[in-house]
C-alpha cells in the first residue's frame, strides 16, 4: 500500500500500514471497529472519573491505550497512559483535565482514519 | 500432524479479535480466544493448548494469579506463556517472567514479530519434550543391558546343567532346552537392538509397554 497524501499526526500511518502489509482487509476491518467502538471506550473512562473510581479508571484506560496502541496514535495514548497512571496510583483528581486534553486528540484520530479510509475509496459496512 | 493452537487472553474484543485475524493469515495456528483469566484456565482444562498470549492486566485479575494457576497445572516447556504488555509495565513484566512466563511482547504489538516469537517458542517446546524422551530412552537402553547382562550369566549355568544324568528324561530335557535356548535367543535380540542405537520411542513402548522384538 502507498499513500501519496501527507502523513496526519495523530497516528504513525506508515508503521501502521507496514504492520498490517499483506493484511490490507484486516486493516480495514480493524479501522471500522474502532471508529464504532470508540464511543464505548471513551465512555468507560468518562464513567469511571465520574464515578472516582481508580480501578475502574486504570482498566478503561488502560483498555483504551491498548486499542490506540494498534493505530501507532502516540499522542493520544500517551494520554490514555497518564490516566491509567493515575488510575493506578488513585491520584485521580487531576483526572478530567487528562480527559479534556485527551478528547480533542481522540476526535483527531477518527477524522483522520475515515480520512484515510476515504483516501482508498473504502467504506466501513453499515449497520 | 495438527496444527498448533494458540490461546489469546484478553478482555479487550477488539485486541482479541485484531491478533485473532493477524495470527491466522500471517501462520499455519489455530487460535482461540478467552475473555479473563477464568475462561483462560477452562479452557485449558477442556482441551489441548500449546501456547497462551495473554495480556498482562485484565479486570478482576492480576497476570501473575493467572499464571501461577497455569503453572500448578502445566510447566514451562509443556505450555510456553507470552505476556503482552504495554511499554510502560516493566515492573508487572519481571513480576510475571519471575512467576512463569516464558517471555513478553510490547504492544503495539508487531505481527510479525509475534508470529517469530511465537513459532520461537513453539519449537523450543517441542525440542525439549523430545530430550526428555531422548534422556527416557538412554536410562531404558542402559537398564536394558544390565539385565542382559544380569541373566546371560545364569541362563550359561542353567544350559551348562541340561547335560547332568538328572535331566536325562528326555521329554522333561527337550522341555528344558527348548525353553533355555528360547532365552538365549531374545537375550540376544535385545543386545541386538540396544546396540543398533537407532529405535524410535514407539518401538521401545508402543502402546504395550514392552520392546517389540520380530
Amino acid at each position: 500500500m502507498t499513500d501519496q497524501n501527507l502523513p496526519p499526526l495523530s497516528f504513525d500511518q506508515k508503521a501502521f500500514l507496514s504492520n498490517f502489509q499483506g493484511m490490507e482487509d484486516l486493516a480495514e476491518q480493524t479501522i471500522c471497529s474502532f471508529l464504532t467502538t470508540l464511543p464505548q471506550l471513551v465512555f468507560a473512562v468518562e464513567s469511571a472519573i465520574q464515578n472516582q473510581n481508580p480501578k475502574e479508571l486504570e482498566l478503561s484506560a488502560h483498555t483504551l491505550k491498548g486499542v490506540l496502541s494498534n493505530f501507532f496514535a502516540e499522542p493520544s495514548r500517551l494520554l490514555a497512559w497518564k490516566l491509567e497512571k493515575m488510575g493506578h496510583d488513585q491520584l485521580i483528581q487531576d483526572a478530567s483535565q487528562v480527559l479534556l486534553e485527551l478528547s480533542p486528540e481522540l476526535t483527531r484520530l477518527f477524522e483522520d482514519l475515515k480520512f484515510f479510509m476515504n483516501g482508498r475509496k473504502l467504506e466501513c459496512p453499515k449497520k | 500432524m495438527s496444527k498448533k493452537i494458540i490461546l489469546i487472553v484478553d478482555d479487550s474484543e477488539f485486541d482479541r479479535k485484531l491478533l485473532h485475524g493477524a495470527l491466522t493469515k500471517k501462520s499455519d495456528l489455530d487460535v482461540v480466544e478467552a475473555s479473563s483469566g477464568d475462561q483462560c484456565l477452562q479452557i485449558l482444562s477442556q482441551q489441548r493448548v500449546d501456547l497462551v498470549l495473554m495480556d498482562i492486566m485484565m479486570p478482576g485479575t492480576i497476570g501473575t494469579q493467572v499464571l501461577t494457576k497455569i503453572r500448578e497445572k502445566f510447566n514451562a516447556i509443556e505450555l510456553p506463556i507470552i505476556m503482552v504488555t504495554s511499554k510502560a509495565d516493566a515492573s508487572d513484566v519481571v513480576s510475571c517472567l519471575q512467576t512463569g512466563a516464558n517471555d513478553y511482547i510490547a504492544k503495539p504489538v508487531h505481527f510479525d514479530v509475534a508470529v517469530s516469537r511465537i513459532s520461537t517458542h513453539l519449537k523450543l517446546a517441542e525440542l525439549s519434550q523430545e530430550m526428555s524422551r531422548l534422556k527416557e530412552m538412554a536410562a531404558l537402553d542402559a537398564m536394558v543391558i544390565t539385565y542382559n547382562h544380569q541373566i546371560n550369566n545364569p541362563l550359561a549355568i542353567a544350559l551348562g546343567c541340561l547335560n547332568e544324568p538328572l535331566f536325562v528324561d528326555q521329554v522333561m530335557g527337550e522341555k528344558l532346552t527348548s525353553s533355555l535356548w528360547r532365552i538365549a535367543d531374545i537375550v540376544k535380540k535385545i543386545t541386538v537392538l540396544t546396540e543398533k542405537k537407532e529405535i524410535e520411542y514407539q518401538q521401545y513402548l508402543g502402546t504395550s509397554k514392552m520392546i517389540k522384538i520380530s
